[in-house]
């Protein structure tokens, strides 16, 4: 008879089997790699868009105003910039998470922060209060520990 | 409690789950080259893949409840709370993948959920 928790056990393995095959150190660290892509061209993709919605007026959230302003938003280019970041880093991810365990990729996308406030920053002269910065040192810090935590767990793999 | 912070339940767990969809989908499709045949290739796989549509599927219902909660909640308080998201997909990633989470990675989602709320709540 097969209990639950063999069950459980072999579904366990099973998964363990899959995530050898895609997460090997090498596909990890191909992941890294993809994730600066992926992270550059999304937030340079969100700094677009706000570039061009700078340039239309504020809209209210009623069907006439959304109406009017629609056409300035659809045939601003930088909008057209904005949303082919978004696709490009898109597929960058899709490579990501095609190599990396999720619990991984995910956290350390956090970098995001980091890039959109330098680049608010450095492009759009947005200030950045300190509060903001301590913030973002923060977020960095959580995504090392993320990392930190994917060394440690590869070098106990081979218990 | 208000409507607009009960609109972010649905909203954080549509976008992770369409999340955790786009990591299925790509499990099946397998790693690809980033050079110009290798994606020729593999564009139709995940064109077709119904579990990436179901991703995507998840990610606009997802934004749909979040601008929802927008209009009703302020975003210093909303974005923050968004930040949840990191825990629910690496708890998701646990749960469904079976990936292993250790400690120190939800030790390190924790600092990073921290760092949000507090970029989140800055004012300038």
């Amino acid at each position: 008879m097969i209990t639950p928790d063999q069950l459980e056990f072999e579904e366990r393995e099973a998964a363990a089997r899959d995530a050898a095959k895609y997460h090997s150190p090498r596909a990890i660290f191909q992941a890294m790699l993809l994730l600066i892509p992926a992270i550059l061209l999304s937030t340079t993709g969100q700094l677009f868009l706000k570039m061009g919605m700078n340039q239309v007026p504020d809209f209210a959230f009623t069907p006439d105003a959304v109406l009017t302003a629609l056409p300035s938003i659809v045939f601003n280019p930088l909008i057209w910039i904005g949303f082919a970041g978004f696709i490009g880093g898109t597929v960058f991810w899709l490579g990501v998470i095609s190599r990396a365990p999720l619990s991984l990729a995910y956290p350390v996308l956090a970098m995001s922060y980091f890039v959109v406030v330098l680049e608010a920053w450095l492009f759009l002269g947005e200030q950045v209060s300190l509060q903001k910065i301590i913030g973002v040192a923060v977020i960095v810090g959580g995504v090392i520990l993320v990392g930190l935590s994917e060394q440690r767990k590869g070098q106990g793999q081979h218990e | 409690m208000n409507s607009g912070l009960l609109l972010l339940i649905p909203a954080i767990l549509f976008s992770t789950t369409g999340e955790l969809f786009f990591k299925l989908g790509m499990n099946r499709v397998g790693g690809f080259e980033f050079n110009a045949s290798a994606l020729r290739a593999v564009l139709p796989r995940i064109v077709f893949n119904p579990l990436i549509w179901i991703g995507f599927g998840g990610f606009g219902l997802g934004a749909i409840f979040w601008l929802g909660a927008l209009s009703r909640v302020p975003l210093s308080l909303a974005y923050p709370i968004l930040a949840l998201s990191y825990f629910v997909v690496v708890a998701e990633a646990w749960l469904f993948l079976h990936e292993r989470v250790t400690w120190l990675r939800m030790l390190g989602v924790l600092v990073i959920v921290i760092g949000v709320v507090i970029v989140g709540t800055s004012e300038v």
